[in-house]
């Protein structure tokens, strides 16, 4: 089916439309989503929420950019804000442990693991990911789209809406800043 | 950590296959949508009564009308009060006390 067929028939509430829909794309929503929040049930919630968005806005898609472009925004976006709202809870939860509402201690979360590592590059690739959560919003969302969707840096500035220069300079620091991050973390 | 060591790190995601949806993902998905359908939506006309600045704005009300009261409570007392001088008449005028203002006559007491 063509894609302009099947957006067709998405804003017509077609839901054999809509199942084609998350089965083509559900692999890479939850992948990015995945690549970003570092953690698999919040990355499946994401991932439910980008295409519950897309079924509710498709009236809204004006088809200029691709539709997989579309969702990987959404996927982007809604990520990050998952990552946001977890920050200000654990800010909260501190606040509370400071006025001694909640004395349970803090728990450690254990080095994520993509299931997608090879067993040899399991120790390497843990440390990398605990280096990008480290990393600002914008430079992991490039980072992620980069390496964990092989996106070229074309493709990733149509996701982002900026431009080819601007998705390499945010690439070159991000490579910095992953650089500092892991020399720290050995010393 | 050697220059060698960060740059094997930084390619250890290279070449990795994409992560699968979890089994049964258009499932799951169909069910959430389905009891998000069935919520009890909140009224859109009392929605605003949620939202933070609303409470905020409630509680710099209470606070204003608070003093408000207070300082009007504060006026009338003191607008209540009689002079001092009017207390003393009071009292002279309930225990037959002549007017302290007036001259005692010696020569209509002999």
């Amino acid at each position: 089916m063509l894609e302009t067929e099947l957006i067709e028939r998405l804003k017509a509430g077609d839901e054999a439309a809509f199942k084609q829909l998350v089965e083509t794309h559900q692999d890479k929503v939850y992948n990015t989503a995945l690549g970003v929040v570092q953690n698999a049930q919040d990355a499946e919630d994401v991932a439910q929420e980008v295409f519950i968005q897309v079924y509710r806005s498709i009236h809204q898609f004006k088809g200029e950019s691709k539709l997989s472009t579309w969702l990987y925004r959404i996927a982007t976006t809604r990520a990050l804000d998952l990552l946001r709202s977890k920050k200000s809870k654990k800010r909260f939860g501190l606040v509370q442990r400071l006025f001694g509402e909640n004395n349970e201690p803090v728990q450690e979360i254990a080095d994520f693991n993509h299931p997608g590592i090879k067993l040899d590059q399991k120790e390497n690739a843990a440390k990398l990911f605990k280096a990008i959560k480290q990393l600002p919003e914008n430079q992991k969302a490039a980072f992620v789209l980069h390496k964990l969707e092989d996106m070229s840096y074309q493709e990733v500035s149509e996701v982002l809406n900026t431009t080819v220069p601007a998705i390499e300079s945010l690439m070159h620091r991000a490579k910095q800043n992953l650089r500092k991050i892991l020399e720290k973390q050995q010393n | 950590m050697s220059n060698e060591n960060i740059n094997k790190i930084l390619q250890s995601l290279d070449d990795m296959p994409r992560a699968e949806a979890p089994a049964f993902f258009y499932t799951r998905l169909k069910a959430k949508m389905l009891a998000q359908q069935t919520e009890v939506q909140p009224q859109k006309s009392v929605f605003w009564l949620r939202k933070p600045a609303f409470a905020f704005a409630a509680f710099a009300f209470l606070i204003v009308a608070n003093v408000f009261v207070f300082v009007l409570n504060n006026n009338k007392e003191e607008s209540n009060l009689p002079p001092a001088n009017d207390n003393i008449q009071a009292i002279a005028a309930d225990y037959n006390m002549p007017d302290a203002s007036s001259y005692y006559d010696v020569a209509l007491e002999k």
